[in-house]
């Protein structure tokens, strides 16, 4: 199962992993993680046992309702602040499947998910991930303190803005044995 | 009059890589190729400044799985044979191109560069690197700093501080065994920041890390200097930004020195270009063509396939006016950033050890021809070490830091992508499983608190960002898969033996065998 394909353009092009003994494999526990990839994505990874699955269902039918799954992501400002959901996704098939990449309105604060059955306009949560740093979209609004002229502050600010693009200089692509001639360097 | 602090920091890091189950591997050869071209040039360049007194210093962050190969025996000893065959090789190619006037110097160049590598390594270290390092550092040529263990990515570790902290007080810990101290920087692997990250390092005595950038830039408050000034977090570990034009110098692909044409050529190589049959002896097992250190070309033209023979003493020219461009342009900025800010700006200009020499073959001399133009006198700015920097300038700015990395996007893009994501539920669960391990202890017992230690080590062998960035990259994605795989089998091998009591002390001993990094982990760092 992958998210990718069905999401923003933002998020990850779909790739097949590579084959690996560990794919599918189960450790038989209730498990929710949220990986952070940039400000406007994040990662749900999970397991869910049949035990929950079966749990799942009984929530469901007591609400006369089909079991359907589903993610919700929770963003605070910060550890005192309360959470709001911030985004959602339908999860076709939470037992078989194991994680999900979710678009995000917006970065900063703090996020974590939810895995859930969702019943009508309710949500029931079954599992929860930890709550996770998001960085945010760009510079704090707030600034610290410096004396400074406002030529100074004009100049300085004006390198930040084409010095801060993330990423913008590169890391550590070049430590490997290279490609074969012909093929650049990433 | 100085009016900036220019700090080189070489980030030195190679995946732990070491195969006594095959005769030959390719991937070993990450770890010669970069001995050759990288590591033995540098400490060639510094131990020359030491013996002259010469004045400024770099940085070089030594990850731990690189100490850990340099102290190896079997890959000392393989590295030794190595280049005795490289030797062999060029030997030939001298005999080879004695008629071809534009390339038997090249062939002369490389004979003698091999022979003095291998003498360095041989005669002179007497194959220890690691204490040629500790000499140049106890000479003040360079300060020496730790890394993540194995290199792993710490924002993508789902437990946070317990996993931190055995990668962190692994590496501490190691560096202290190998180098007699501990050390007082750290360079986050892949620069990968998060929330919480700066208490582990203050617990270790940890005084200074680096982010990239945006990391600074973006942090609350706002710091205005931006990375003009050391950061100070709110551990009290201080934060140092990469100085985007000194690393656009370098790094980048159209503006950066290491494109220009009369740099060497890194994809024409005679492991590609000489006939297979000339080859095959010096190439891995199985013949797969590979990069052999010989190269006859410079880039000439990057718009054109064509390539002219490369000549060594322009290059070295080239080198020299570079370095003296690069210095002029940090004393530029430097001068312009302190009449703004107030004060002398730090100028952090972080690169891969491995650009230097191994990618960039001019690297190291440039490197070496920069320390001198910043020594000079009429020199507006010192090449010194993060802790000169950070006493030396008198004011920091503070606040709190937001996840950054240096990697593709600046934050966990490259490590996290449809590619490599399904490792990480695999390395959570381990991360956990070895948190109670460790957390119930050794009740006194030698072969548990060694399954443990075993456990420990490769736990922290599959966490290796390596694996996820070789996966994205696309190239030997088969080796990265396997090396994950196996780290973890093993793991849940030994997890399955520490939970039933049920430990083979064979089998410890073989993976102790197979696996003999950090000889003296702490598991108690995991709990």
């Amino acid at each position: 199962m992958n998210s990718s394909e069905r999401l923003a353009p933002a998020l990850p092009k779909t790739v097949e992993p590579p084959p690996s003994a560990l794919r599918g494999r189960r450790y038989g526990e209730d498990r929710l993680y949220l990986l952070v990839r940039d400000p406007r994505s994040v990662l749900a990874i999970w397991e869910l046992t049949p035990e929950l699955h079966a749990r799942a269902r009984v929530i469901a039918r007591d609400q006369r309702s089909a079991t359907r799954y589903q993610i919700r992501i929770e963003r605070r400002e910060s550890k005192s602040a309360p959470g709001a959901v911030l985004a959602t996704a339908d999860i076709p098939d939470a037992l078989g499947g194991e994680r999900w990449y979710l678009g995000l309105p917006k970065g900063g604060g703090e996020c974590r998910a939810l895995l859930g059955v969702a019943l009508g306009g309710a949500f029931e949560p079954l599992l929860e991930s930890s709550w996770t740093p998001v960085p945010p979209d760009g510079p704090c609004a707030e600034e610290g303190p410096w004396d400074l002229t406002p030529e100074a502050r004009a100049w300085l600010l004006e390198r930040a803005r084409t010095g801060a693009a993330p990423g913008a200089g590169s890391g550590s692509a070049a430590r490997y044995l290279a490609p074969p001639p012909g093929k650049a360097r990433s | 009059m100085t009016q900036g602090y220019l700090c080189i920091l070489l980030h030195a890091h190679l995946p732990y890589v070491r195969h006594p189950e095959y005769e030959d591997s390719l991937e070993e050869r990450w770890l010669f190729e970069a001995l050759t071209e990288t590591y033995l040039p540098l400490l060639a360049m510094l131990e020359e400044r030491a013996q002259r007194g010469a004045k400024g210093r770099i940085t070089v962050s030594l990850s731990p799985t690189l100490l850990a190969m340099f102290e190896d025996p079997l890959l000392r000893k393989r590295y030794a044979y190595h280049m005795g065959r490289l030797l062999e090789l060029a030997e030939r190619e001298v005999a080879r191109t004695r008629h071809e006037p534009r390339f038997h110097p090249l062939a002369v160049h490389y004979r003698e560069r091999f022979r003095a590598r291998l003498h360095q390594f041989e005669e002179r270290y007497r194959r220890d690197v690691t204490s040629a390092f500790r000499a140049v550092s106890d000479a003040g040529s360079v300060r020496l700093i730790t890394c993540g263990a194995t290199h792993g990515f710490l924002p993508l570790m789902s437990l946070g501080a317990p996993s931190w902290r055995a990668q962190i007080g692994a590496a501490v810990g190691e560096f202290e065994r190998q180098l007699g101290r501990r050390p007082d920087g750290i360079w986050l692997p892949e620069c990968g920041y998060t929330p919480g990250v700066e208490s582990v390092l203050a617990e270790f005595g940890i005084r200074f890390f680096v982010v990239d950038t945006h990391g600074i830039l973006h942090a609350c408050p706002r710091p205005l200097p931006g990375t003009y000034a050391p950061f100070r977090s709110e551990s009290g570990v201080f934060a140092l930004g990469r100085d985007a034009d000194s690393s656009r110098q370098v790094w980048s692909s159209t503006e950066g020195y290491p494109g220009d044409a009369f740099y060497r050529e890194y994809y024409r190589d005679q492991g590609f270009d000489l006939p297979i049959e000339e080859v095959r002896g010096f190439l891995p097992s199985g013949g797969t063509r590979t990069h052999l250190g010989l190269k006859y070309y410079r880039i000439t033209d990057r718009r054109s396939a064509h390539r002219e023979p490369y000549e060594p003493e322009t290059a070295q020219a080239r080198a020299r006016e570079h370095a003296a461009h690069f210095v002029r342009g940090r004393a530029s900025q430097a001068r312009e950033a302190s009449g703004r800010i107030g004060q002398p700006p730090l100028l952090l200009a972080p690169y891969d050890a491995e650009l230097m020499g191994h990618w960039w073959y001019e690297g190291p001399e440039w490197l070496g021809y920069v320390l001198d133009e910043a020594a000079g006198p009429a020199s507006e700015i010192l090449a010194v070490d993060p802790l000169e920097a950070i006493g030396a300038i008198p004011r920091a700015t503070e606040g709190r830091l937001h996840p950054s990395s240096w990697g593709e996007g600046g934050y966990s893009a490259m490590w996290l992508d449809p590619s490599n994501d399904w490792i990480y539920r695999h390395l959570n669960h381990a991360a956990e499983t070895m948190q109670a391990l460790a957390s119930a202890g050794d009740r006194g017992d030698p072969l548990t608190r060694r399954a443990l230690r075993q456990a420990g080590r490769e736990l922290l062998l599959a966490q290796a960002s390596d694996w996820a960035f070789i996966m994205r990259t696309g190239t030997l994605v088969p080796y990265a898969v396997r090396r994950t795989e196996l780290h973890l089998s093993r793991f849940g091998h030994l997890a399955d033996a520490l939970k039933t009591n049920r430990i083979n002390p064979v089998e410890v001993a073989e993976l102790e065998e197979l696996d003999p990094i950090f000889p003296s982990l702490d598991p108690g760092l995991f709990a």
